[in-house]
């Protein structure tokens, strides 16, 4: 089977097997030969779900032959960041396989090796909402130990040891979804699930050039998803273009009673017609590009694609709230509780970069009242930041201005000049979409963040997909 | 900017406020991060080795620059924290989350 077949997007292939000239099966099987050999060699698979996918696969051709096509999703393979309870297959949250703190109770005992491994017995909802859209789960992905959050230094602070950057694999992927954007980007899996506290979600669709999604928060249900942090946590689509995060937000999106943020939110709805003429309105963010004549570059490519279509747009100044300290703030001292076992037994010492190691620790001596300062700027921040949505429709800015760093450096060293606007964004719930907007010069993937109000993933998404209708950076192909 | 860029900032700056506090204490009292250092071992049950006391100080030093921020910023008292209480328990059983 052609290689072109792995980089389509969800809505080709739908399309071919609609046609006909394509199976479930058939997909799949060469999705996990990809994974086998490309997915494994760039370290970006924990657990191959072979008999499970073949068994839905099979389902899903039994059913359209049958004439019951499920959704868009139906026999669409996908890999999720390993962090997603998945009732009988292991999940490792980035640790080494036995030492998921989760499993150190006496309901796991000791004996046979695949005793010791992490299994939950239920599914987590977005895996259950997906299986019931016939989706088609192929692999569950690499991570970031504990999705990074005591802070790290270090590639290699993952289980599968550093994730290779498929535009090049002496690069990293980024983090800490850094498994699903290694995946898409190499045509691994039709699409992945990531989630994404501060920058987990874009910045790896960023540096492997792919499209990512992060919906607002509250927008899909996290039960049975590892908590770093309750009120910062989202799960969101990476994928090979926007049109595909709208058909699995699609999926994901709606209330949960098992997850309270979700259940009053709006429908998700995403007709993509409905958008091609509507005038949006672009606020830019201040963007320091000294250091970053590529981004530069790009951003403008980017910016005249939206002039020409006669946009409006203005620049934008944030309001002047703590923004990010106020979430670091909140991450650690969430973090300090979700992971309060681990970091009160011997097993912390286990974790593979010292920074984790510290960082957690530093979050018991956080205070409570420290961390309510912090809520209670959070509440006065999102009435400023929503005032902005008046002015504007969304926000714009290069999703970083530096392409993937090295694999082998300590990121305090080489994290310097990348720009990034994830605090105020995530303190404040916002939904944002990360588009492939050009190359660096030695040609690594940079991306363009488009930011929306809260429950606005259709407009963002909107705009992502009429940037994509003109340009093809998103059909680009890393040299795997 | 990302989470780990504004950490950095943070352990680069000259720690004004964390400097102010330890200008008005008398030589014989502990730094600010040695108390918090105290505090974990404490919480934590047990002795650090020389590394993680290392690292840790550092990252409590940064984190007190982070809350010295915080408390500048002025807030209306009994201005609420952005949760709501719910007294409906939520569906299902009792998992992870």
């Amino acid at each position: 089977m052609s290689d072109d077949l792995l980089f389509q997007t969800v809505s080709e292939q739908a399309r071919q097997m609609r046609a006909g000239k394509l199976s479930s099966v058939e997909l799949t099987r060469t999705y996990l030969d990809a994974l086998k050999t490309r997915g494994m060699a760039l370290n970006a698979v924990v657990t191959l779900t072979e008999s499970l996918a073949l068994q839905q696969a099979e389902q899903a051709d039994r059913e359209r032959k049958a004439g019951r096509v499920r959704s868009p999703l139906h026999g669409i393979p996908y890999g999720v960041k390993d962090l997603f309870a998945t009732r009988g297959i292991p999940t490792t949250w980035g640790l080494p396989v036995h030492r998921n703190p989760e499993f150190s109770s006496p309901e796991y005992p000791s004996g046979s090796e695949k005793k010791m491994l992490p299994v939950f017995d239920y599914d987590a909802t977005v895996i259950t909402r997906l299986r019931e859209a016939g989706a088609v789960l192929v692999a569950k992905l690499a991570m970031i130990e504990l999705a990074g959050g005591g802070g790290y230094e270090y590639a290699h602070a993952s289980a599968t040891g550093p994730c290779r950057n498929p535009w090049n694999p002496s690069r990293w992927a980024g983090g800490s979804s850094s498994g699903s954007g290694a995946a898409v980007a190499a045509g691994t899996v039709s699409f992945a699930l990531g989630t994404e506290t501060w920058g987990s979600i874009t910045v790896p669709a960023a540096f492997c050039g792919i499209t990512g999604l992060r919906p607002t928060y509250g927008r899909v249900s996290r039960y049975g998803a590892m908590a770093l942090s309750w009120t910062m946590d989202k799960i969101g689509p990476m994928a090979r273009s926007a049109e595909d995060c709208a058909l699995v937000l699609q999926v994901l999106a709606g209330a949960d009673p098992n997850d309270l943020s979700t259940v009053n939110q709006p429908p998700f709805r995403y007709r993509f017609s409905q958008w091609r003429h509507y005038p949006f309105r672009l606020g830019l963010l201040p963007t320091d590009f000294s250091h970053a004549p590529d981004a530069q570059k790009a951003f403008e490519d980017a910016l005249q694609v939206f002039r020409k279509r006669g946009y409006r747009m203005q620049e934008v100044k944030l309001p002047d709230y703590p923004f990010n300290a106020a979430a670091e703030v909140i991450i650690t001292a969430e973090g300090a509780s979700a992971f309060e076992n681990l970091i009160r037994s011997q097993q912390l010492y286990e974790l593979r970069d010292p920074a984790q190691v510290s960082g957690l620790l530093a979050g018991l001596a956080l205070p409570a009242v420290d961390y309510l300062r912090a809520m209670r700027i959070r509440h006065a921040a999102i009435r400023a930041v929503a005032a902005i949505f008046e002015q504007v429709d969304v926000l714009i800015a290069p999703t970083l201005l530096q392409g993937a760093l090295p694999i082998d450096k300590n990121f305090n060293e080489t994290w310097v000049h990348m720009g990034g606007n994830g605090g105020f964004a995530n303190l404040a719930g916002l939904p944002s979409v990360s588009v492939p907007m050009g190359f660096t010069a030695d040609r690594l993937p940079l991306g363009l963040e488009i930011i929306g109000a809260p429950y606005e993933e259709a407009k963002i998404l909107a705009l992502a997909q009429l940037f994509q209708s003109e340009t093809d950076w998103h059909r680009h192909r890393p040299p795997v | 900017m990302t989470r780990r860029e504004f950490t950095q900032l943070l352990l680069s700056l000259p720690l004004v406020s964390f400097a102010a506090q330890e200008a008005r204490q008398e030589p014989s009292e502990p730094s600010p991060e040695s108390a918090w250092l105290t505090i974990v071992q404490t919480v934590r049950g047990e002795s650090l080795d020389e590394e993680t006391r290392r690292r840790l100080s550092n990252a409590l030093k940064a984190q007190n620059e982070l809350l010295a921020r915080l408390r500048q910023f002025k807030l209306p008292e009994g201005s609420e924290p952005a949760f709501v209480f719910q007294p409906v328990p939520r569906g299902g059983k009792e998992v992870s989350r």
